[in-house]
């Protein structure tokens, strides 16, 4: 603030001076562009250039006031040497902070009219995640990140309530799967929030933007730097993991005999077998007789409790970067190395990433600077775990079905005999449900292989000081393979639809391939204007091409003919393929200018035109603006002497786009509508990729098809095309209050924000009778209210004594139906009918019927239930969390530093998907303690050993309707008047009443989705500067101990929540309750070091 | 300067030609035709034969327990048995295609009189009623019109008597086509998934016309215009006007192979048989009459046969209750107290190859239509003859012959437990199943078509039961699951009229069940 008010001064011409030159670097030696030097007795004054070099006039004894946002400001007596270097050191009591905006225009944050939030890179590669965007988790307000459970794992990360974030790396967009980042080479993420701050980058940015700026060369003054940041970390011990109960055994109904055949592949058992009590029982390593085909019982015991922690392994990540930097007077060039290598916890799951960036540029004359830039990523997996309901995955094998009757180590010799045929058929615990996970770990390969090419080239001419123009072209482009390997003998009974028992497996191939150019020109304009220069004046005119272009091919045999070949043409009938692509084209025209009144305000304007290819000529072309102001009422307005700073802003923005999407789906399922698992294979998870591209969705049209004996046939359009549909409208508001007190200590910034999304672009439902399902309209609006605060402080600061430093993030907001379309009154949406101003993360579903005192009613010993149309279904709880939060902790004495972290999610429901099936399947603990539990072990005595039928034990505590006949409405009994009850005293089978009776019930299984993760806790030591500085070749070493997602605390904790980041969103308009298997994961350890040569 | 201005030239030119825009219409899907494509009507006529047959019709699917056939004793697997209905499902995608179809028909054949004209009049008939007669009133006249986006209801009378003429025109259009050397010719080999000639489809359309004539009895003599009993002696009396299904070669059936697998396979049912059992209901009328079909369609009573009866003892064939509560059922059979499907004939082939095809519309049916229309005095045929026809033709569908026998298997088809001779002429002796006449008769027909429809034909085993009452469906019990636990009459209508169709729906509903979309009102084609 100083620093501007310094300039002020008047301009006095001094004569008898000389041309003194000089370069203004940070403590590291980086050059410092925008610097101001001013001569102390002249008031003549320069600003640095973009490699922080100035030349001024002064005498030899004059002295220079040299200041720069950020650093702390010096003075420095003229000595008579030319070409000094000044040296300033950062001030961490600055305000004054530079974040860079959109087209990476680097902007003060006082004069920003809308929120935007910025993280060094640095913090992020100490206690580092495998993937960079899963560290920014509880580190910006707004932003919710679900880190995903699975090995390349897309994180869900959610904005304001939006999914599909842009990403935008040095001023460009680019097209990513956030794992072919390298956390090193980021100097900082700014967070851009909603539209207000990323409506120049158009329709893209429309859910807000991570802007992500990359190192460049050094300004060193040895000319070169080398960086060494290498880190290793051991997963181990699970975060959350549900648990199984290991006293009953494989089996329905407490019976349990494996056939007396070699391969017993007839029954698709649960865990609701007989007690581990030692009875002899015919098992599938019980000795058999090949002649006779009898089978010897032998005893049944809980052989395998602990098969799962005896089955995983400790995983570990490495990671390792090596950075060189350079630059001279006319050019700078930096070159990265890194790689990635992941072995997951699951046996022979693993990934290896390499990353190689350069970037360069060089000043042809003063006048002309070009630049480049390229990030070569690339992804290898043999093999990469797959998680779903199915016999591909192991929670299913061992949370979900998971036996202790067998012990897993027993099937480590894949193709033991009898049942074992090398190359043909595994030895398993059985072959009716479940597979061996052994042989799955070594057999049943998934690989992965990806390929990540960005980067640009750009050519900056500078008319004068004030005016630039800027070419730039850039491109993202990737190529991705996948596939997958089913062993011969693997079972996948009742899952996919060709499979048969002795099968010799299958082979499945997923390509894609991306390639999107940008090219834009851009003007870039600065300078003071009026008669005192009072204002100041920003802008940015340009216009920009997009073209974009993808394809996709998907391909499964059906069968393998010769086992262990897998090719497609090794298919016993023929091969099913898909094709699938598009292409597309954006011109776009924008503007933004800045203008600010002396201290007292400044104001922003953007504005876009968009001209897509996706949409009919006629309403393909549409303009939107953006609008901000912000004052720091504290530079003109004299306040107490606690309150340091305080500004506000108001921002408003609209946002454009039309029928793009933001991920893309395997060929099979962009050509059929169907995903793999449930039109296709009947197992494993869908792959979507990031995208970007035309949806396609307005257009009538037949698609190609087969429904009979492979013939041809056709699907048309279930949704009626509208020619008149326009471009989808998001407008958003937004107010801020950013304060600080005590000389800087403590502050907090507050935002409020509200936005209105739609009219949409929106499939609303049609009458059945019409024959369509859907029609394309400008309808359905939304509203969201909310805010974000982030307080920040430094109760402990001394230069040499204990430091500390606190940020706490805090975010909420809600979610409503604001408009529907035309006269409509409800909107049927995922399963329910919402109305004006409800909210849209509110779940209904199957309930208990209650009578007047809240007991659940039965009827034949299980839940009675309502009606099952819409109108009876019940409220379940909303799915979106009231709030999130971040407290980081840092704490620094001398060379010492420890921070840690907790965020977490706080309120709504969830569908506990591992807890439902693990019921259902008789292996959750909770289906064999408290009063199941009791039930259980009664039911069983009352076999007396199998010796006779199993007697129902189990009375659920509620009550009966003995006389009346129910009327319902919303799922309750409206005339419980007229009827009576009397407690419930029919017994039913455990197994009964769960698997036929709760589980049909959806509020049985809505759990607590609040969660608190203790995030990372580093401890880190850097060498002393004296120690240092007597080597000849260290700048600097540290070394730090780290963890991440050490304590999870939760309701339940048989799922990580933390992958659940949404639940309604108004991306894709999805209700996500869950619902879903993960893999379990763990804890994870380990140290990082760091070498700057 | 001069070198600055190259450089910006040359990379200009880079620059442009790296982005240059990419050719041709970017607006239109690359992967699909558009809307005004030439389509072949064969391909339409692909998907309408493919979607004909509902998801929740053929073999071992829900609609089964509805009919009573079979209990789900485990829901995890096969489901529940209540009859906790809600919104139905319609068919009225298949008028869409219709629409497609002679749209394109008409375009390359240059003519509205072709095979595909007079499909389209029958798929149509057959749509509007299947939604009608699980609802009542519906759109008809309106609907599939492009230009109205509220289509307006029918009542139910008109929607049957539009439906038959419907069927009359398609007869009319498919008549001359069906003459000569074409008469046994394939309508269209890759299009009609039936593989039908044209003389077969169009016996199909008057033997559908025929049950749906008979669906109309309660309403045969207040309704002079639809001419009921008239229409019904026309076909019978006028066959070669009106030529009808002579044996079940005729059936319409959907047919299964290596890519459409039989039921229980594709459904993953077949590792579970143990996770249902036969309907008492339908032993009732089965076992109880000394069937020797239950030895093909069923398998006994474990529990039975280790107690020491015989395969052959029909008394060791013991059905559930669909009225019980599931949870008291004997669970994945553990007991063997019940009867299971016959897993041999049912489950063992993925392509169903030790089964019969799925039937849409068959013979045997047609025959106890005639027998009742008959026994009614609709027209001048034998009951009793067309009765014994009608039970001849289902048990040679199921593959029985006096004197035959049969191996009965255990649940998991892994034991045969005896062998069971088939002696229809002792069935027929027995007292229950010797033709009556007169309302008994009626009984017996009705009885006997729903033994008849065992797996096959959809709803139709309820439609009749709906209808006439019999045989008696188990109801009061928990496992109807509805508020009173009787067996609706109706569903509800589906969710997209009630949301964006709301008047015409609300008059249809204050025209029909006094404003109320009741499950248990009772609709004109049956008050």
């Amino acid at each position: 603030m100083l620093v501007i008010v310094l300039l002020l001064g008047n301009l006095n011409a001094f004569a008898q001076t000389q041309k003194i030159s000089g370069k203004v670097t940070t403590k590291t030696g980086l050059g410092i562009s925008g610097a101001i030097v001013r001569v102390r007795e002249t008031n003549y004054r320069t600003t640095t250039d973009d490699a922080g070099s100035f030349i001024i006039q002064a005498d030899n004894k004059s002295t220079l006031v040299v200041s720069s946002l950020g650093f702390i400001t010096i003075e420095r007596k003229i000595t008579g040497a030319d070409n000094i270097t000044i040296a300033l050191a950062d001030d961490p009591t600055s305000l004054t902070e530079v974040v860079v905006t959109a087209y990476g225009v680097k902007r003060e944050v006082k004069k920003i009219g809308y929120s935007v939030q910025e993280i060094k890179g640095a913090e992020l590669t100490i206690a580092r995640d495998a993937n960079p965007i899963n560290s920014l988790v509880g580190k910006i307000s707004g932003l919710s990140v679900g880190a995903n459970p699975e090995m390349l794992g897309r994180p869900e990360l959610v904005l304001r309530g939006s999914k599909d974030l842009l990403f935008v790396i040095d001023g460009v967009p680019v097209n990513t799967d956030t794992w072919n980042i390298s956390p090193d080479d980021i100097e900082s993420y700014t967070v851009l929030k909603g539209a207000n701050a990323s409506a120049l980058y158009g329709f893209r940015g429309s859910n807000g933007a991570i802007v992500i700026t990359t190192k460049r060369g050094t300004k060193e003054k040895k000319g070169w730097a080398v960086d060494v940041n290498s880190s290793t970390m051991l997963e181990n011990g699970f975060l959350a993991v549900p648990q199984s109960q290991t006293e009953y055994g494989r089996g329905k109904q407490m019976i349990y005999s494996y056939g007396d055949v070699l391969y017993d592949n007839k029954q698709r058992l649960a865990e609701w077998g007989p007690r581990f009590e030692g009875q002899n029982i015919k098992q599938y390593d019980s000795p058999w007789d090949p002649i006779s085909g009898v089978r010897t019982a032998t005893p049944w015991t809980a052989r395998g409790k602990n098969n799962f922690e005896n089955f995983m392994q400790t995983g570990i990540i490495n990671t390792n970067n090596v950075a060189l930097s350079a630059s001279n007077d006319r050019s700078d060039i930096r070159m990265s190395f890194s790689n990635m290598d992941q072995k997951g916890m699951a046996p022979n799951t693993k990934l290896n990433s390499y990353t190689m960036a350069l970037n360069a540029s060089y000043n042809i004359s003063e006048k002309l600077k070009v630049e480049a830039s390229l990030n070569y990523n690339k992804q290898y997996s043999p093999n990469i775990p797959d998680v779903n309901y199915g016999p591909n995955s192991y929670v299913y094998m061992f949370k979900v079905y998971g036996s202790a009757d067998y012990n897993i180590n027993d099937l480590k010799d894949l193709y033991k005999g009898p049942q074992g045929v090398q190359g043909l058929i595994p030895y398993a615990q059985e072959y009716g449900r479940e597979n061996s996970a052994w042989f799955m770990a070594e057999k049943w390969l998934r690989s992965h292989d990806k390929t990540d090419v960005n980067g640009y080239a750009k050519a900056t001419y500078k008319f004068n000081s004030h005016a630039s123009l800027a070419l730039r072209t850039q491109i993202s482009t990737w190529n991705q393979v996948r596939t997958e390997d089913v062993p011969a003998g693997i079972n996948l009974n009742t899952y996919t639809p060709w499979y048969y028992f002795g099968w010799y497996g299958d082979y499945r191939e997923d390509r894609r391939n991306l390639f999107e150019n940008n090219t834009d020109l851009v003007f870039n304009y600065d300078n003071k204007l009026g008669k005192n220069k009072d204002w100041s004046l920003t802008a940015l005119a340009g216009v920009s091409e997009r073209s974009f272009n993808y394809n996709s091919f998907y391909g499964t045999t059906k069968a393998l003919a010769i086992p262990g070949l897998y090719a497609l043409s090794n298919s016993q009938t023929p091969a099913l393929t898909y094709t699938w692509g598009s292409k597309m084209q954006v011109y776009s025209g924008f503007y933004s200018l800045d203008l600010g009144y002396k201290n007292y305000f400044s104001i922003a304007h953007t504005g876009r035109v968009d001209n897509l290819s996706t949409l009919p000529t006629g309403n393909n072309t549409f303009y939107y603006p953006s609008g901000s102001i912000s004052s720091v009422l504290s530079d003109y307005i004299h306040f107490p002497s606690f309150i340091s700073f305080a500004k506000v802003r108001v921002s408003a923005a609209e946002v454009k786009g039309a029928l793009t999407q933001s991920t893309v789906a395997s060929a099979f399922t962009q050509i059929t509508g169907q995903s793999t698992n449930g039109g296709l294979l009947g197992y494993g998870t869908d792959l979507m990729s990031s995208y970007d591209g035309p949806s396609y969705a307005n257009q009538n049209s037949y698609t190609i098809a087969s429904y009979y004996n492979n013939q041809p046939s056709v699907n048309y359009s279930t949704t009626i095309a509208n020619p008149l549909l326009k471009p989808f409208k998001r407008t958003s508001q937004e107010a801020g209050l950013d304060m600080k007190f005590l000389k800087n200590r403590l502050g907090f910034d507050f935002t409020y924000f509200q936005s209105l999304n739609g009219p949409q672009i929106f499939a609303l439902g049609v009458p059945n009778s019409t024959t369509f399902s859907a029609q394309n309209v400008n309808g359905i609006t939304t509203q969201k209210k909310g805010f974000e605060f982030s307080l920040s402080g430094s109760p402990l600061r001394s230069a040499k004594g204990l430091n500390w430093d606190v940020l706490f993030n805090y975010s909420s907001y809600k979610e409503t139906l604001y408009d529907i379309y035309g006269g409509q009154t409800t909107l049927n949406m995922n399963g329910h009918n919402y109305v004006k101003g409800d909210r849209l993360d509110a779940f209904y579903g199957s309930a208990f019927v209650r009578d007047g005192s809240n007991n659940i009613v039965y009827a034949g010993g299980v839940p009675l239930f309502a009606p099952s149309d819409i109108n009876n279904k019940k409220f379940l709880g909303n799915m979106n969390p009231d709030y999130i939060f971040g407290i980081n902790n840092k704490f620094g004495y001398k060379n010492f530093t420890l921070s840690f972290q907790f965020d977490g999610r706080i309120g709504g429901k969830i569908w506990d998907e591992v807890y439902k099936d693990g019921m259902n399947g008789g292996t959750s603990i909770e289906s064999a303690s408290g009063a199941f539990g009791a039930a259980r072990l009664a039911e069983w005595k009352s076999t007396n050993q199998n010796a006779t039928g199993n007697v129902a034990q189990y009375v659920a505590p509620g009550v009966v309707i003995t006389g009346g006949t129910p009327i319902y409405s919303g799922g309750n009994i409206t005339n419980l008047k007229d009827l009576t009850f009397a407690a419930n005293t029919t017994p039913a089978k455990i197994q009964d009443f769960i698997s036929s009776g709760i589980c049909n019930v959806q509020e049985y299984w809505m759990v607590d989705r609040s969660f608190v993760k203790l995030r990372e806790v580093t401890l880190g030591y850097s060498l002393p500067q004296s120690i240092i500085s007597k080597s000849k070749y260290f700048k600097a070493v540290s070394f730090a101990l780290v963890g991440r997602n050490l304590l999870y605390f939760a309701a339940r904790k048989d799922i990580d929540l933390d992958q659940f980041a949404s639940g309604y969103n108004d991306s894709d308009r999805s209700l996500n309750n869950g619902g879903l298997l993960q893999s379990v994961n763990g804890r994870r350890f380990g140290f990082n070091i760091k070498l700057s040569f | 300067m001069k070198i600055n201005l190259i450089l910006i030239g040359l990379l200009a030119t880079v620059v442009v030609g790296l982005s240059s825009c990419q050719k041709g219409d970017l607006f239109a899907n690359p992967n699909v035709a558009a809307e005004s494509n030439t389509i072949p009507a064969s391909l339409i006529l692909n998907h309408l034969t493919s979607n004909l047959m509902k998801e929740e019709e053929p073999v071992i699917s829900q609609v089964y327990k509805w009919n009573q056939n079979i209990v789900s004793n485990y829901s995890y697997y096969f489901g529940v048995n209540a009859y906790n209905w809600s919104n139905t499902s319609d068919t009225y995608d298949n008028i869409k295609y219709c629409n497609l179809m002679e749209a394109q028909a008409k375009k390359q054949l240059n003519n509205t009189t072709n095979v595909y004209f007079a499909l389209s009049k029958f798929f149509k008939a057959y749509s509007f009623v299947w939604m009608s007669q699980r609802l009542g009133d519906i759109p008809m006249s309106q609907a599939g019109n492009a230009s109205i986006s509220t289509p307006k209801y029918d009542n139910q009378h008109d929607v049957y008597k539009q439906s038959l003429a419907l069927l009359d025109t398609a007869n009319m259009i498919i008549a001359p086509l069906a003459t000569g050397a074409n008469a046994s010719k394939v309508v269209d080999a890759t299009g009609d998934i039936f593989g039908l000639t044209f003389a077969q489809w169009q016996k199909v359309i008057n033997t559908y016309k025929l049950r749906v004539l008979i669906s109309l009895s309660k309403r045969a003599t207040d309704n002079a215009d639809l001419n009921i009993p008239a229409q019904f002696a026309a076909i019978i009396n006028n066959p070669s006007q009106y030529p009808i299904m002579t044996s079940t070669k005729d059936n319409l059936v959907y047919k299964y192979n290596t890519i459409n697998l039989y039921p229980p396979n594709r459904a993953g049912y077949s590792p579970y048989n143990m996770c249902e059992n036969i309907s008492q209901t339908f032993f009732n009328v089965t076992a109880n009459y000394n069937d020797p079909r239950v030895y093909a369609l069923t398998t006994p009573s474990a529990a039975q046969i280790t107690g020491g009866k015989s395969v052959s003892d029909f008394t060791a064939y013991v059905g559930e209750d669909n009225s019980k509560s599931i949870a008291l059922m004997s669970s994945y059979s553990t007991d063997g107290k019940y009867a299971n499907l016959n897993y041999t004939r049912y489950m063992s082939s993925a392509t169903g190859a030790n089964a019969e095809p799925y039937v849409l519309i068959g013979y045997p049916e047609l025959c106890f239509n005639i027998a009742e229309a008959a026994n009614l005095g609709w027209v001048t045929a034998s009951d009793a003859t067309w009765y014994l026809n009608g039970i001849k033709a289902s048990m040679s569908w199921y593959g029985l012959t006096q004197g035959g026998t049969v191996a009965v298997s255990n649940f998991d088809g892994s034991k045969v437990l005896g062998n069971a001779t088939v002696d229809i002429n002792s069935f027929l002796a027995n007292p229950n199943v010797a033709y009556q006449g007169g309302a008994a008769g009626l009984t017996q027909i009705l009885t006997q078509k729903y033994v008849a429809f065992f797996m096959n034909s959809g709803y139709e085993s309820y439609y009749n039961w709906r209808r006439t009452g019999v045989p008696t469906f188990v109801q009061g019990g928990a496992g109807i699951g509805t508020p009173s636990n009787t067996i609706p009459l109706r569903w509800l209508y589906p969710q997209g009229e009630i949301s964006y169709n709301t008047a015409n729906y609300n008059a249809a509903l204050t025209n029909q069940y006094g404003g109320k979309d009741d499950l248990n009102a009772k609709m004109w084609l049956i008050k």
